[in-house]
């Protein structure tokens, strides 16, 4: 079911998470005034209003400061969770709901803070690295984590009779914290985004925690008073519908749902429940990726509404059109609003064609200056939200370029071969590709022009492993006078290959040890120039341990490092070769001298196959499949007659045609890239082994990867 | 997403364009459509039992129309074209009304009363011709135009009350046709794949590169590019306000309306595979006619003004589109206030200099763009936006890191002498490194006839054996302004001129360097060139910028008649060599199926050994006939190619006069190809007439 969409205002930027609907207190209550909305945007303004007649109520706004990155509420347990927290560099600011400034507090933190949760009188922040925990403003507890920390929360602390807060750790777990020390890590399938307490409150017990994931996953996370945790149930969407970024819970119509806000801008509420998956009931899709959602009755009294800000502020209502509100109510306010939007399209009216004056003013003393002056011009810069993530499902890259303008073009630029999915639905820019010239040094250049009122571009790309670069992008917004911003990715050389949790039960078999005299630091720089999700720094340790699995070919790379050594177990014979290469190249760079050993063994060869010939004999089956379906289509006069002259076989191929199709392009290109990881292997087999390859061998094997018989005495062509 | 009225399956895969709608019986409607089969599937509705009927055609269908072309009668018929003919076929009798071959082939169907006659004609477009039939097969016009036809209609685009034609083809053009004179001519950025006309004197048209749009008369009214192409243009009021949307089918599945006048979307729906058509009419018997999709899939949905989501109010667009404009231009203003003067900057004053030469010196001779900072400002890439140049839309010019410099060459190689826009974006910046860089855009012109270069008029005049020569009463100076509109003059011009008396000037081709002098002495006009197409354009060139309406020019091209007559002698043998080939896949044919009923009787009486044999024979000639598939298919491609080279060589001929007979000559010059009658041939060429 749809939902229709108000706009309200189009705030600044506003960070995720900063805008909250004020539970409705008795006063209210009793004079049926509608929920009010709190704003801190990233100007440092904080702005509480209410919907009165479709128009915005302004009750109160405090001047600009430092950029704010969070918005809790808090208060006294028992009573109104309406006392409004913010954060703000390293301090945390308190007001209560008229204004009035009631706390600053600088925590102290080294770094600014990046998330923060309020409970009664606890308070937790945390920046990239460190933990804090502030009981009524007194430094209670602190943990140094290793990974990047996404969100914070505690669980009931009335009803867990204590504080237990739980961080969600870049990689792929949460940390159950007890005092300054982790309790308990439990792993899940894909990096913790974000984190809600179950129903607001955290369930029944107090101790229910939904995790939204990376991979636009949910679950239901069950945390007992020693740590133990269990996964209540996991709510899965397809990939594409993209990363959680904020999720809200809401009572309405006597039943809990559960909203749900995506980067891809999508908006989902489902029915919720401990016991079970939720089901989807109501859908909203923006163009822009959603930053803040929240649920209450902010236009009109006792009506629900989801309230959402998006990337670039908007801040618009959700209503549901059809549900059993009294039909009369709408009808009466919808011709208030008709009258109230008059005044309200006036009043921008008069803002807008003030601004324009501003503007040409602005305008002119600019290109005046362009005349005269040759003093250095320096545009402000714009915020950019650009994130470049792997789809494990469908094994491509993500990249999604988001600006706070609209956007006019976007270059993109690389020096290694990338490949680029059209995707029909996600973006309507023209693209255009242009011809690269050998001498500049060009693998790949692009231009997206994008139509109009275009804020946000979503691409899809998958590369080669072994290739590595810089992906380039050069955006230029809508905006006089005209300036792009430059965007850098790194393509990195084993860029299919992800954070794995670090019990790995089988033991690979062949391994690579280098030694010298590297840093610690420098050891953790070369692995991170190869491998994707390795935290910036390096933990305050002596060994650092790594796990990561290919999701292509299954496979497991074992890290372990320390000063003056690295250690790399896997059976990728691809990898090693990639490893050894990347990290000779920047240790020769740096002129230090590395000792090296490797062993690469049959059995990885073995495992190795078997993984790749597995998969690629279902994907040249399936692409025979498809190839014949056509075929026979072409045979088939009309649908009576076919089924006469067709054995079965052939009869349910084609009446399967569209779920094979289906299931076929949901791995674009799999054909394909493990032909060329199998020909990668064959390449580095004979190189790490020192051997010579057969005459032709190359060709053969080229040759037999393209019929499915042939794949199980692949290994004949492998010398031993 | 819009809300269908119906919806069914046709169960036939079906090529896209070719999807039309025909009431046979003079009252039902039928949506009829060419499958992948090379069938012709007639849906009738109102038929229940057997509401689907094919048509076999042997050939590759390319067109399909359905519309009333016998006088006096409400029953349409239906047009088929295929590679190789046309067909005219009365489905309520079930009888042909006639056959054509037409070796040219059909691309383009139009129906409708030209601006002379009284009854409808059968339009026709294919490989550069154009021809009408009457409703009895006789041909009444036959013209030729530019390149290959791709879509034609019949309308009043002048509003003088009569019927025009208008023809979109692959050369970027829309031409105007009154009977069979081009009266105007309109140059796009690609092929013309879809026109459909709007009353009054407005017409919609698609091109190859996903651009729609609308021309009132000769003016475009507005148009939108899209990154996937257009497969169908159809007109239907779907909003119910008396006027007419353009509906278009994309080949991404989504179908669209606009409002014709400005462009703006009203409807939206999205099918699951490309569309193969729209038609529009009363489908549910409902008395007033809906709007009928069709995807390649076989999949039809119906919509009518019901369909169309009643949304809350207008209001609230007009608040999002504010709030988004105060966004702007706040973010504008911010741009001015805030913009700082320290920093990695560049100079206020900086400028972009533009310079366009053309150079023989690089690789391969090109038109040279060369972009340069006033000061030492860094250029670290450019982009050129320009249509019909590049393979798509834009030219990216990222140097290395190195080699990043406050100057860039850029050259440009345009294959068709057009005017071009060419949209410069250059990114300058202070150094290499930085994460911004200020954003130049600016606009230049290609002029005509950029890819020449100005050459030193050769001292010894070795006269060219092919020339065109016609008396011209002009100053020279006008001869200069023209020169200097439409070619890239350099500073110094090796025009050999008194000034007064006489003007000479070489130029050569970048393409394949051939010279071309063209002298003006004692009111006298020549043009010596062994390139007719080039001679033929200049000629027009000239007479449009100089207000010719009459040029009567004296012509020699020797070379040219002797390609014309190879030509002929090829088309000649090439048609020998198709129907020898069709005899002899036909023979095999017939030894294949002597050879199944033999395999099938050895089988039967459990004689493996002679069965295997005749297999195996069958395998033989099954491998000979794909052969023979393959030559004749290169076979006809050539012959196309050839023909198509014909009718340039005609259309050339006819553009190096200016007069208003072009189609009597045009006429005089097929009957002369067609009796290979070479010296009527040299006679057209060299003066105009018999």
């Amino acid at each position: 079911m749809e939902l229709y969409r108000v706009d309200y205002t189009l705030l600044g930027m506003v960070s995720p998470n900063c805008m909250k609907v004020l539970p409705i207190s008795q006063n209210d209550e009793t004079e049926k005034k509608t929920q009010k909305i709190i704003v801190g945007d990233q100007e440092g303004i904080v702005q509480m209003f209410q919907i009165r007649k479709g128009k915005i109520n302004m009750l109160f706004k405090t001047l600009p400061l430092e950029k704010i990155t969070e918005v809790c509420l808090g208060g006294a347990l028992g009573t109104v969770q309406d006392k409004i927290f913010l954060s703000m560099g390293s301090s945390v600011r308190g007001y209560t709901k008229k204004g009035r400034l009631f706390l600053s507090f600088d925590t102290g933190l080294s770094e600014p803070i990046k998330c923060m949760y309020v409970t009664g009188n606890e308070l937790l922040v945390s920046g990239r690295h460190i933990f804090n925990h502030f009981n009524d403003c007194k430094d209670s507890n602190t943990y140094l984590c290793p990974e990047l920390i996404n969100s914070i929360i505690s669980l009931d602390i009335v009803k867990m009779q204590g504080v237990m807060p739980i961080l969600a750790c870049a990689d792929l777990c949460i940390r159950i914290l007890e005092g300054s020390t982790v309790k308990e890590t439990f792993y899940l399938p894909s990096e913790p985004i974000c984190l809600h307490l179950m129903k607001n409150n955290g369930g029944s017990y107090g101790n229910e925690v939904l995790v939204g994931l990376k991979n636009g996953h949910i679950v239901l996370l069950k945390i007992e008073k020693n740590a133990s945790t269990i996964c209540l149930w996991e709510l899965k969407t397809p990939s594409k519908k993209g990363i959680i970024t904020c999720i809200d819970c809401y009572e309405f119509s006597g039943e809990d749902h559960l909203l749900v806000g995506r980067q891809s801008g999508s908006v989902e509420i489902y029915s919720l429940d401990s016991h079970s998956v939720p089901i989807e009931k109501f859908k909203h899709s923006c163009s822009e990726s959603i930053t803040s959602i929240q649920g209450g009755a902010v236009r009109n009294y006792g009506i629900p509404e989801i309230v959402v800000t998006t990337f670039t502020g908007w801040l618009f209502g959700l209503t549901f059109a059809d549900q059993n509100i009294d039909k009369e109510i709408i009808l009466d306010s919808s011709n208030i609003i008709l009258n109230d939007e008059k005044q309200k399209i006036l009043d921008i009216r008069t803002e807008v064609s003030d601004l324009e004056r501003l503007v040409a003013i602005q305008r002119n003393r600019y290109l005046e200056f362009t005349q005269k002056s040759s003093r250095p011009s320096v545009l402000p810069y714009l915020a950019i939200k650009n994130s470049m993530f792997l789809d494990t499902d469908n094994l491509i890259y993500h990249l999604i370029i988001e600006l706070e303008a609209t956007i006019d073009n976007i270059l993109l630029q690389c020096n290694c071969s990338i490949n680029f999915i059209d995707i029909e639905n996600n973006n309507s820019a023209v693209v255009s590709k242009s011809k690269c010239k050998e001498e500049d040094d060009n693998k790949l250049l692009i231009t997206y022009r994008c139509q109009l009122n275009t804020t946000k571009l979503e691409l899809k790309m998958w590369s080669h492993e072994g290739d590595h670069g810089v992906l380039t992008a050069y955006i230029t917004p809508l905006l006089q006078p005209k300036s792009c911003q430059v965007c850098n990715f790194s393509i990195k050389p084993l860029l299919y290959h992800q954070r794995t949790n670090k019990y790995v039960t089988c033991q690979p078999q062949s391994f690579l040890t280098l030694s010298g005299g590297f840093s610690l630091s420098e050891a953790h720089l070369w692995l991170s120039n190869c491998l994707p999700g390795i935290p910036e720094k390096p933990t305050a340790q002596e060994n650092i341990e790594y796990s990561f699995k290919s999701i292509i070919v299954d496979t497991i790379i074992l890290c372990a490092y320390s000063r003056g050594s690295i250690n790399i177990k896997t059976d990728n014979i691809t990898a090693i070769s990639i490893l050894k290469d990347n990290i000779s190249k920047d240790a020769t760079r740096k002129n230090i001298k590395l000792d090296m050993s490797y062993e690469v063994s049959e059995n990885s060869l073995i495992l190795m196959i078997e993984a790749i010939v597995s998969k690629l004999k279902l994907d040249i089956i399936n692409d025979k499949k498809l190839k014949l379906i056509d075929a026979i289509k072409q045979l088939s006069v009309n649908s009576s007659t076919a089924g006469e002259s067709l054995t079965k076989e052939y009869l349910t191929l084609i009446s399967n045609e569209n779920e094979l199709k289906l299931d076929v392009s949901q791995r674009p290109f799999r054909m394909q890239r493990l032909q060329a990881i199998m020909l990668a292997l064959f390449d580095d087999w004979h190189k790490l082994k020192g051997l010579n390859m057969k005459p032709n061998s190359r060709e053969d094997l080229q040759e037999a990867l393209q019929t499915s018989n042939a794949l199980d005495s692949l290994i004949s062509m492998f010398e031993l | 997403m819009a809300v269908p009225l119906f919806s069914l399956q046709l169960r036939h895969s079906i090529i896209p364009r070719l999807v039309t709608i025909g009431k046979y019986d003079g009252s039902h409607y039928c949506v009829t459509a060419a499958t992948s089969e090379n069938k012709i599937l007639i849906h009738s509705p109102h038929k229940p039992e057997k509401d689907i009927s094919y048509l076999n055609i042997n050939q590759k269908i390319t067109a399909l129309l359905a519309g009333k072309a016998i006088p006096n009668d409400e029953k349409d018929i239906l047009v088929v074209g295929t590679v190789g003919s046309v067909l005219a076929y009365n489905v309520d009798l079930n009888s042909d009304l006639f056959y054509k071959e037409i070796p040219d082939g059909v691309a383009a169907i139009s129906i409708g009363k030209l601006s002379s006659m009284k009854d409808p004609a059968i339009i026709i477009g294919g490989n550069c011709s154009i021809q009408a039939f009457d409703y009895k097969g006789n041909e009444i016009l036959w013209t030729v135009t530019g390149d290959n036809v791709r879509s034609i209609i019949v309308m009043d685009v002048d509003l003088d009350g009569s019927n025009e034609i208008l023809v979109g083809s692959d050369d970027y053009e829309i031409r105007e046709f009154k009977d069979d004179i081009i009266v105007n001519e309109i140059s796009e950025t690609s092929s013309i794949c879809s026109l459909i006309h709007f009353s009054p004197g407005r017409f919609a048209y698609a091109l190859d590169n996903g651009t729609v749009g609308v021309y009132d008369k000769f003016r475009r009214v507005w148009r939108v590019k899209s990154k996937s192409s257009v497969n169908f243009l159809e007109k239907y009021d779907l909003d119910g306000d008396g006027k007419e949307e353009l509906i278009t089918g994309w080949s991404n599945g989504k179908v669209d309306a606009r409002n014709s006048i400005t462009g703006e979307v009203i409807f939206r729906d999205v099918l699951s595979t490309s569309i193969a058509g729209i038609v529009v009419g009363d489908y549910r018997r409902a008395g007033k006619c809906q709007m009928i999709v069709i995807s390649t899939t076989g999949e039809v949905r119906g919509y009518d003004n019901t369909s169309l989501k009643v949304e809350s109010g207008v209001q609230t667009n007009v608040v999002h589109d504010l709030l988004q404009k105060r966004q702007i231009l706040m973010a504008e203003l911010n741009n001015y206030t805030k913009a700082s003067h320290e920093g990695h900057g560049i100079p206020g004053d900086t400028r972009l200099i533009t310079e366009v030469s053309v150079s023989e010196e690089t690789i391969d001779p090109c038109v040279l763009l060369k972009l340069s900072t006033n000061n030492s400002m860094i250029l670290k890439a450019v982009t050129i936006f320009a249509e019909g140049i590049f393979e798509d839309e834009t030219q990216v010019i990222h140097p290395k890191r190195d080699n990043v410099s406050s100057e860039l060459n850029i050259s440009l190689i345009p294959p068709k002498d057009i005017l071009l826009d060419i949209h410069i974006r250059a990114f300058v910046g202070s150094s290499v490194d930085i994460d911004q860089f200020h954003v130049f855009e600016l606009t230049r012109q290609l002029p005509k006839f950029s890819m020449y270069l100005l050459v030193n008029y050769p001292e010894n005049e070795d006269v060219l054996q092919s020339y065109v020569k016609f008396r011209l009463v002009e100053r020279v100076q006008r001869l200069d302004l023209w020169l200097s509109q439409n070619f890239i003059v350099p500073q110094t011009t090796p025009v050999k001129s008194d000034g007064q008396h006489f003007w000479k000037i070489a130029i050569k081709s970048l393409r394949d360097s051939s010279l071309t002098c063209i002298t003006f002495e004692k009111e006298m006009m020549s043009i010596f060139s062994e390139n007719i197409n080039l001679t033929a354009d200049i000629i027009q060139s000239l007479a449009s910028y100089l207000n010719l309406d009459q040029i009567d020019s004296l012509a020699e091209f020797p070379k040219v008649l002797d390609d014309l007559w190879r030509n002929m002698q090829t088309v000649k043998t090439l048609q020998q060599n198709s129907i020898k080939l069709n005899t002899s896949i036909a023979d095999s044919s017939t030894l294949l199926k002597n050879l199944i009923v033999q395999a099938e009787d050895f089988r039967l009486l459990n004689d493996v050994f002679n069965m295997e044999k005749c297999l195996n024979e069958i395998y033989l000639i099954d491998k000979q006939m794909i052969q023979n598939h393959q030559v004749t298919c290169e076979n006809h491609e050539q012959l196309l190619a050839t023909l198509k080279k014909i009718n340039t060589i005609i259309q050339n001929a006819s553009r190096i006069r200016v007069n208003n007979n072009k189609t009597e000559i045009i006429t005089t010059y097929r009957q002369a190809v067609a009796s290979e009658n070479m010296t009527i041939l040299k006679k057209l060429i060299e003066s105009g007439n018999k």
